[in-house]
């Protein structure tokens, strides 16, 4: 059983808070990025393509056990640590509670601020497709 | 005139008395060639010339619009409002002289003061004198990036404006962007939307640093030490 969602924010917001300057933290996202577990090649299609991301970033997710496993990639490396941190936090979680998670660690690192617009709006679109995931499981389990 | 992130400068005359043969209007967008040089539209002999403000130290939502006479003779006007209209009777309605009839309503009246003003700082500096301090740094600019290991620079047209486009070798343009603005240089990533010109250069965008009069090789320093850490760090 994993952590909650909420604990594993507070886990990260207090590794983020070990980083003095922006740099380091940018150091840090970076090195999140080159450990990602690589996405299936076969699952780097088109379809699962986020839309609204600058660099190019897929999503894959899956239902295992009632819980959600996620698989992400993308050809920039601060995005790939960016997605890390977003499947720490909702990977092995059941899809009604990454519904409802309101993933506040994001605004408390800053990380938010320290992004682009067009980023930041690249990082929406991200949390959108991956709530929609438990969305869509969410309504499967129900009809079985 | 120049493509946006190549800085090539086209041949605009050859390309103007071309379609003229084909019997064309021409239209030169020349958003990124007013801040960098001399534009004389009767030499181009061009239709249109369009401009705009912000590019070249003006303010936002200004540009200019140049039209050859002859044309505008035989255009209708696109827009009615305002001060574009001579006299009104029932049996016709008369539009007011050029350039009048095509400015409809209330104009941007402080936009304009402060694009004149730009245009006068040009003029104040000397627009030879601003080519050849941007030629200079745009020289330096390549000569110190060129240092940096990977570095592959996209554009390298012998006639080209002080834009320098370039890409590191194992890291995406976005993120070398991202480490740079935080060490304070601003610069433009992604595909500048140009994709078939990514696609044909098999590239997913580009870094472009572009300089202006106002610049410095000190600065050029700092920037290329940033570009430096930051694929250090990415890679």
């Amino acid at each position: 059983m994993s952590d909650s969602i909420q604990k594993i924010e507070d886990e990260i917001v207090e590794e983020f808070e070990f980083f003095p300057d922006w740099m380091e933290k940018y150091e840090h996202i970076i090195d999140l990025g080159k450990n990602l577990p690589l996405i299936d090649s076969e699952r780097k299609i088109d379809e699962n393509l986020i839309k609204g991301c600058q660099s190019q970033v897929w999503l894959d997710a899956e239902l295992n056990e009632d819980c959600i496993s996620y698989k992400a990639d993308s050809d920039a490396v601060i995005t790939k640590g960016i997605i890390a941190l977003m499947i720490r936090v909702l990977n092995g979680q059941k899809p009604e509670d990454i519904v409802k998670a309101d993933l506040s660690f994001i605004d408390k690192i800053g990380l938010k601020e320290h992004l682009s617009p067009t980023r930041s709006n690249g990082l929406v679109s991200m949390i959108k497709q991956m709530k929609l995931y438990a969305v869509a499981f969410q309504a499967k389990t129900q009809q079985s | 005139m120049l493509l946006i992130w190549l800085g090539t400068i086209n041949p605009v005359h050859e390309m103007v008395s071309e379609s003229k043969k084909m019997g064309a209007l021409t239209l030169i967008d020349g958003a990124q060639s007013a801040p960098h040089m001399r534009i004389n539209v009767r030499e181009i002999d061009c239709d249109f010339y369009v401009l705009s403000g912000h590019k070249m130290y003006g303010p936002t939502g200004t540009g200019v619009l140049f039209a050859r006479k002859s044309v505008m003779e035989e255009m209708p006007p696109y827009q009615g409002g305002g001060e574009m209209i001579k006299t009104v009777t029932f049996k016709e309605t008369t539009y007011n002289d050029l350039p009048f009839r095509y400015e409809a309503g209330t104009p941007n009246i402080a936009g304009a003061i402060g694009l004149a003003e730009a245009a006068d700082f040009m003029a104040d500096i000397g627009i030879e004198k601003i080519e050849e301090i941007e030629h200079h740094l745009t020289a330096y600019a390549h000569q110190k990036l060129s240092e940096i290991e990977g570095i592959r620079f996209i554009g390298t047209a012998p006639q080209k404006t002080s834009v320098v486009s370039f890409l590191i070798e194992g890291t995406h343009p976005t993120d070398v962007g991202t480490i740079i603005d935080k060490l304070g240089y601003a610069v433009r990533t992604g595909h500048h939307c140009t994709q078939p010109l990514m696609d044909k250069y098999g590239i997913p965008g580009t870094v472009r640093a572009s300089f202006s009069a106002y610049n410095t090789t000190d600065e050029i320093d700092g920037f290329s030490n940033a570009v430096a850490k930051a694929a250090k760090m990415l890679r």
